[in-house]
């Protein structure tokens, strides 16, 4: 399993990356986890402190083929009008829902992002042609606050698009030939969840459990993605199954696993086939995402 | 098991019991056991004016709707389309609702917060009681200068209180908005170790894990269904347990009952999970108090 610590990882801020043009903002982060692995699943996870005035974090509204989980942390961060994920409370973002526009301008949360294949373009041989195909779009129109203008070749008129899907389609084009398209949305919009209305139900000395919610975006008996929170106190633990890859991350201090009590801000990472444990120095909740598999 | 058809049943035509709108046509499905925390009614409305308005509000029992025809607009909150399911969790706000001509089922039900449910004849009774205190208009109950309670209500929340003759009090909820589902968005897939049968599954929903699925039979296919849920026939015929069932035809299942569908025709169901006992909490939730009354007594 994967561990890593909050105080641990670099910061990078959003204005200063190969990727500042995409969308406006300063927004500082701190990538957690990311990976390709074999089953096709691809995902990154990081955490923002999102920043006021100039810096904040907007986009248009849109939509991705990928699928979201947001957390919040701290504050509260903004997902479109009038919305909001509290401190402590989670949305989940469906593939192919139009959300926003968005104005993150406050708070601190974990972002998921995952995908099979060409849903969530990141890293692998994505990453070889990312580059090239910003050049060539900023060559045929312009990134402006998160919208990508450009004219349509078809029929010459003015075209605007999510700065985010327009880089995509650039991608699959360069790479297949063929023309991206976003799947139609089995949900209509962001669903949020409010962990701290579910009550714990005892799952074993030490363990107690909230399933939250199953969403369903990818068929066949694997392709949910599951939503808990756990409690482990001293003398519980809990087992990371091999049947399928999970993130879990904690902002208690006292987490255990392998022999090694972590601090607050803790996130796991516990691949697919692989089988670990934690438990817990002390009183500790943690969050629990178990990741889809097409198989 | 229960099963009902549809187009067997009458249909009523009546104004909607504290809201607004001319008048609603609508037809009993099922219904549970009134003392029981776990009680549900099922029915089909017929809203063909297209002018039933409820202002924004929220319950303290669940609900899902299955829209058969036209739109249903839940105000800020989403807009139902034809062939849409919606999830609608206990305590959650939602609407203004309005609507184009439309019909469509609803399932309300206690949820996993142990409010209950009312049911038909007692909300029935408590409306015609109110009337002599009050008015109803738009959705909200106004009390008469000399009658007791809160000056402007939502008009389910007043009957609910006359009936139980105590405050309401509603769950913080699992989800704070309604869940808006298009099968259309979710692709089939085989369901393991049945031949000829197809299912969406589009959730699982709440503490009491409620799930909500399509199903596809096809010709001499045939779908054991299980575990406590409504399921409603698209499309198609056949038979469940000996009943014939075509289009429209409901069946309802009780917690550890089976019921076994085979199709002659493809057919095509939905599923509406419900909450065991052991899912609801034997504590309801704590009365409102005053302050939250800002928020749904206003339209």
């Amino acid at each position: 399993m994967d561990v890593v610590v909050a105080a641990d990882v670099a910061t990078q801020a959003q204005d200063k990356g190969s990727d500042s043009s995409l969308r406006p903002g300063g927004v500082l982060r701190q990538m957690l986890f990311h990976d390709n692995a074999p089953d096709g699943l691809s995902f990154k996870f990081f955490r923002s402190r999102y920043q006021p005035g100039d810096k904040a974090f907007t986009s248009p509204r849109h939509h991705h083929a990928f699928q979201q989980l947001r957390w919040t942390e701290s504050g509260e961060i903004n997902y479109g009008p009038e919305q909001y994920i509290r401190a402590r409370e989670m949305a989940y973002f469906p593939r192919g829902a139009y959300y926003g526009p968005q104005v993150k301008d406050t708070g601190v949360g974990l972002l998921l992002q995952l995908g099979f294949h060409e849903e969530h373009q990141y890293g692998g041989t994505w990453a070889n042609v990312r580059e090239e195909a910003i050049k060539r779009l900023k060559e045929k129109g312009a990134f402006t606050e998160g919208v990508y203008v450009d004219t349509d070749p078809d029929t010459g008129e003015r075209r605007e698009r999510d700065s985010g899907q327009a880089l995509y389609e650039e991608q699959y084009e360069t790479q297949t030939g063929k023309r991206f398209v976003v799947p139609d949305a089995g949900y209509d919009t962001p669903i949020l969840l409010h962990p701290q209305a579910f009550e714990y139900y005892q799952a074993g000395p030490g363990l107690e459990i909230k399933r939250l919610a199953g969403f369903f975006d990818h068929p066949g008996p694997n392709g949910d993605i599951r939503l808990s929170v756990l409690r482990l106190s001293p003398g519980g633990t809990y087992q990371f199954g091999p049947d399928r890859a999970q993130i879990a991350w904690t902002t208690d201090a006292g987490l255990r696993t392998e022999d090694r009590t972590y601090p607050e801000l803790t996130y796991l990472y516990s691949h697919r086939d692989e089988k670990s444990e934690i438990s817990a120095e002390a009183a500790v909740e943690v969050f629990l995402v178990e990741l889809p598999r097409l198989d | 098991m229960d099963i009902v058809h549809i187009d067997e049943l009458d249909v009523q035509s009546r104004q909607p019991r504290g809201r607004e709108g001319k008048l609603v046509k609508t037809s009993a499905i099922m219904h549970g056991d009134p003392s029981r925390l776990d009680n549900f009614n099922f029915r089909i409305l017929y809203d063909e004016a297209g002018d039933i308005y409820s202002p924004r509000h929220h319950h303290n029992f669940c609900q899902f709707y299955y829209m058969l025809g036209g739109d249903y607009d839940f105000g800020q909150t989403g807009h139902a389309k034809e062939g849409w399911l919606v999830y609608v969790p206990e305590g959650a706000f939602y609407g203004p609702q309005s609507g184009t001509p439309h019909t469509r089922i609803a399932l309300q039900f206690g949820g996993p917060a142990g409010s209950g449910f009312l049911d038909a004849k007692q909300h029935s009774q408590a409306f015609e009681e109110l009337k002599q205190l009050g008015v109803f208009e738009k959705g909200i109950f106004k009390r008469n200068p000399d009658v007791p309670g809160p000056r402007a209500q939502d008009s389910y929340e007043a009957i609910w209180e006359h009936v139980r003759q105590r405050p309401i009090g509603y769950p913080e909820p699992q989800y704070p908005n309604p869940i808006f589902m298009n099968p259309a968005g979710f692709a089939w897939e085989p369901v393991e170790g049945v031949s000829g049968v197809d299912q969406k599954v589009l959730g699982i929903f709440s503490s009491a894990h409620l799930k909500a699925a399509c199903y596809r039979l096809q010709p001499g296919a045939a779908f054991t269904a299980e575990g406590r849920a409504v399921f409603i026939v698209l499309s198609g015929g056949g038979s469940v347990e000996g009943n014939g069932y075509r289009k429209l035809s409901t069946v309802y299942l009780e917690g550890g009952n089976q019921a076994r569908f085979a199709a002659d025709e493809t057919t095509e169901l939905v599923q509406f999970g419900l909450p065991t006992s052991d899912q609801i909490a034997t504590e309801p939730p704590a009365p409102r108090i005053e302050s939250d009354e800002a928020a749904y007594a206003t339209a």
